[in-house]
């Protein structure tokens, strides 16, 4: 069936037309090949009854979202990112109790603006008094007691040197007497005077 | 407001396909898959995949050649999926791809006889060659459209269109006398 591209698609569109439309006469291959799709035809038009007793599936179509309630999920869940990123990442305060006295328990003074004494004070929160772990004997303190002069000589270095980090412009004069002071302790160190 | 008339308008259109098309699209798929629970599945696929592509859509060609052409991708998908190795063009298809009556006396299908007469004369088909006979019959598709459907060039789909009809010739000759 070596025919031009045209001729072969015009025949096939001839022997391939709906049952019931009867081309015009045919050569015999191309009558040979309608009775084919004829037969052809019956056998899907009798499978198509057959399978055609089961109702068809239903196709919903889907309900029609409405932009209002997008745009509020999405202001939704953009607000709890936001509580959520706050709630991780913004500083928070200490638990310091906030109390807001009664107006009358603190409006002493009658000539203060009404707005100061309605404003809340912030009271610290009473250290704990633990009870004492152990009474100590009058006589064992008296031993315990130690007034050791190097100990305030200690005090008074390292009360030199802190003064000392904390500024530069006094600290030639406090230098140097810190260092005198080194020198000494040096000194009645090394003559086991101490 | 525009946007609910157009909403409105798309949903009579598609919901309007199924009821003139529906049947058509079903018994396209019947004849590919070979499964009625199957066949209704991809049917709601493809009405599922026109309604989502609504937007795109443009009025050429017949509604119910856009429908056929959607009916066979999803067909060629389903097949790629169950069987990765194979698809509708492959000779392995029918080796793989039995009817199963099983699943269809659970539906309710009884197999008359001319469905299996139907069955035994794709079988005798390649894949290609029946889905060329079965977009030509379902969907009155010209054979430029079946070419561009199955990817080729014209003359491929009418090569594959004639020997379809001489194979399916020697099964089918002066079976059926009367006229249609």
């Amino acid at each position: 069936m070596n025919q031009p591209p045209n001729e072969q698609l015009k025949r096939l569109e001839q022997v391939t037309s709906p049952p019931h439309q009867e081309p015009p006469i045919l050569d015999e291959t191309t009558a040979g090949l309608r009775e084919s799709w004829k037969g052809l035809a019956i056998l899907l038009n009798a499978s198509d009854k057959e399978i055609n007793k089961n109702p068809l599936p239903t196709f919903a179509v889907p309900a029609r979202r409405s932009r209002v309630w997008i745009f509020a999920s999405v202001s939704a869940v953009s607000a709890m990112i936001l509580v959520a990123i706050g709630w991780k990442y913004l500083p928070r305060q200490s638990p310091t109790k906030v109390t807001a006295l009664p107006a009358a328990a603190t409006n002493t003074n009658q000539g203060k603006a009404p707005q100061e004494t309605q404003m809340p004070r912030i009271v610290p929160t009473p250290k704990p008094v633990l009870p004492p772990l152990a009474v100590v004997d009058e006589s064992v303190k008296a031993n315990i007691a130690w007034d050791d002069p190097l100990d305030e000589e200690i005090a008074a270095a390292q009360n030199e040197l802190v003064r000392a980090k904390a500024g530069s412009s006094w600290a030639d004069g406090p230098f140097r007497i810190l260092s005198w002071r080194m020198e000494q302790m040096d000194l009645e160190l090394n003559d086991e005077a101490l | 407001m525009f946007a609910s008339f157009d909403h409105r308008r798309d949903a009579q259109r598609v919901t309007q396909w199924m009821r003139d098309h529906g049947r058509a699209v079903r018994g396209y798929l019947f004849a590919l898959v070979r499964r009625l629970d199957l066949a209704d599945d991809l049917t709601q696929d493809v009405f599922r995949k026109a309604w989502q592509a609504r937007g795109s859509y443009q009025e050429q060609g017949t509604p119910l050649a856009y429908l056929l052409r959607i009916a066979d991708r999803v067909a060629c998908d389903w097949s790629r999926r169950v069987r990765p190795e194979l698809n509708l063009d492959g000779n392995d298809w029918r080796r793989f791809e039995p009817a199963a009556e099983e699943s269809d006396a659970e539906h309710g299908l009884h197999h008359a006889e001319a469905v299996d007469e139907l069955m035994a004369a794709l079988d005798q088909l390649s894949a290609v060659q029946r889905r060329v006979l079965l977009l030509r019959y379902y969907g009155d598709l010209s054979f430029t459209e079946i070419a561009t459907v199955l990817n080729c060039p014209l003359n491929t789909a009418l090569s594959h269109c004639r020997r379809a009809l001489s194979t399916l010739r020697k099964m089918l000759a002066g079976k059926f006398e009367s006229p249609l």
